[in-house]
């Protein structure tokens, strides 16, 4: 082994106040979506008011859990993730501070005006224009802080990891960019520059890769370094990983238009948005196989490491998620899914099931090194939050898959005189028990995050700050 | 045709960039690549060259700096 000093340390502090924020809004964004879910069971619960109806809570649920949750474990993980492979510090103290203030703040707006009904009415990009560049101005401070970072990393080789996370900023600039192209009338009123097919086609270019670039991508780098430390053994085909990259990215990109089959895209459009959907099983898997096959002569830690259970069940349900959303991209099996709450249950396949499992094995495996503890305050509580995420996922997932089913095949049943044969409302009648069991898979879910806040608030309590710049050492 | 073409076109770049990334790689530059997440604690770096028998460059670590609170920022 070489020795080389190096008169600084990590910066953890920033790497601290992501992770405590993304245990916060992980319980709000997931309170928000229980809410909503009782809503669709019990629409009293809307509560009468235009401030809590379904219409303005849904996007601020989906908001609070993608930019607010899931952000901020982005950031937080690739920051600390970036700087340990590297071997150097982040890039501008100030500026690494001034992303995470302003990424709060981003999220603070979004929590105040979609309830007020300010919104562009564009999925995952609800927030309006002051908001919206304000988003920018804060992920190009990002984007300096990390890549800065990397440039002047003192390895040679840059971690595949970050590759993905690079990626992630990169595409990200760019979809939020694009799709928020407006003319501004107020702060928070703009109209799109696009209009009809091609707004909706740059829309869904959009929503789709907030899924396959905030949430996969961003994701992917976080799994390539986390589940080799959890395991304690390199990742199990470096090859691989380069490989699942540039194939991931090169396809991801062009996967939008399975959003809008059998709408008035032009139809070229939709099956070359279907045509590449199908492919991008193949690194999907991969990238998959590649995670677990890590485990490779390790799988018997899986039987006393629930943090581990947690990146190896994220990896399943990446699978599971990935399988499912290329089978669903097929023209034939969307006319049957689309618009039906099998679209639901996919989303939160993957958001539940890959998204905030990789997310809270990564928080449980990093929040007692940047604090300065041995280990999470519980370990058996941990493995209460996996259960009763696994139970929840699972009850959302089913759910939604018999209600999916229900609705599709009701809403196309047709009499021999060639009407329907259902109402709308006889279908919303048939799906009342999957809306009440959804509800119950969500609580389920956000029981295992407020254990999780718990776990986390009584480890940070008691964390040794100088204990953990002990650690931040670089090396 | 022209369809064909770009589609061609987009294959091989997608070749072209993995071969680029993997060019001069050779299996040892592939393998320490692979152990970069181990590199930066000696102790970690020990127990995965102990469980892969594969060497980890890892380097020791100096002092750290103190912790400096700041005023415009949140102290956990």
């Amino acid at each position: 082994m070489s020795t080389a000093l190096n008169g600084q340390a990590y910066n953890y502090k920033v790497v601290r106040q992501f992770a405590i924020m993304t245990v916060v809004w992980g319980v709000v964004g997931m309170a928000m979506g229980v809410w909503i879910a009782s809503q669709l069971a019990w629409p009293q619960m809307n509560l009468d008011l235009p401030w809590t109806t379904f219409g303005r809570l849904r996007p601020l649920h989906t908001s609070l859990v993608i930019f607010g949750f899931a952000g901020s474990a982005q950031f937080a993980a690739s920051y600390y993730a970036v700087q340990r492979t590297c071997g150097v510090r982040l890039f501008s103290d100030k500026l690494a501070a001034f992303t995470f203030w302003g990424w709060q703040s981003v999220i603070v707006i979004m929590l105040v005006t979609l309830p007020l009904g300010y919104t562009t009415t564009k999925e995952y990009a609800e927030i309006e224009f002051t908001g919206a560049v304000w988003l920018t101005v804060v992920w190009v401070a990002y984007a300096i802080v990390f890549f800065t970072t990397v440039v002047r990393r003192k390895s040679k080789h840059i971690y595949v990891g970050n590759w993905f996370f690079g990626a992630f900023i990169l595409v990200i600039a760019m979809l939020h960019v694009v799709n928020h192209l407006a003319i501004p009338v107020d702060w928070f009123k703009s109209y799109p520059v696009y209009s009809g097919a091609t707004d909706a086609m740059v829309q869904w270019w959009y929503g789709h890769n907030a899924v396959g670039f905030f949430l996969t991508t961003g994701f992917l780098g976080m799994m390539y370094y986390f589940v080799p430390k959890q395991v304690g053994k390199p990742i199990y085909s470096y090859r691989l990983s380069i490989v699942h990259f540039w194939a991931l990215i090169t396809l991801y990109i062009w996967a939008g238009p399975h959003h809008l089959h059998y709408t008035a895209l032009p139809d070229w459009a939709q099956s070359l948005g279907m045509a590449m959907s199908i492919i991008l099983l193949a690194p999907s898997w991969g990238g998959m196989i590649n995670g677990m096959m890590t485990l490779s002569g390790a799988w018997h830690k899986l039987r006393t490491d629930p943090i581990l259970r947690f990146l190896v069940l994220s990896l399943a349900f990446y699978g599971m998620s990935t399988f499912e959303g290329p089978m669903m991209a097929i023209k034939t099996v969307n006319a049957l899914s689309h618009y039906t709450d099998w679209t639901i249950g996919h989303v939160h396949a993957g958001a539940l099931g890959w998204v905030a499992m990789i997310t809270f094995g990564a928080l449980y495996h990093m929040i007692p090194k940047i604090f300065g503890r041995e280990q999470m305050y519980s370990t058996p509580l941990i493995n209460l939050h996996f259960w009763l995420a696994t139970i929840g996922t699972v009850l959302y997932i089913a759910s939604m898959w018999v209600n999916g089913i229900t609705q599709g095949l009701m809403w196309r049943a047709i009499n021999d005189d060639g009407t329907l044969t259902y109402s709308f409302v006889e279908s919303l009648q048939a799906s009342h028990p999957g809306f009440v069991v959804r509800l119950v898979g969500g609580v389920f879910f956000l029981c295992g995050m407020l254990l999780m806040a718990w776990n986390v608030w009584r480890t940070v309590r008691v964390g040794d700050l100088k204990q953990a710049d002990l650690s931040a050492r670089i090396a | 045709m022209f369809e064909l073409a770009l589609n061609s076109a987009a294959v091989i770049s997608l070749y072209l960039a993995v071969g680029w990334c993997l060019k001069h790689k050779t299996a040892k530059d592939i393998d320490e690549a692979s152990l970069m997440p181990f590199a930066d604690d000696p102790e970690v770096a020990r127990r995965v060259e102990r469980a892969t028998g594969k060497t980890v460059n890892a380097v020791q670590m100096p002092e750290a700096e103190p912790h400096k609170p700041a005023w415009d920022t949140l102290e956990l």
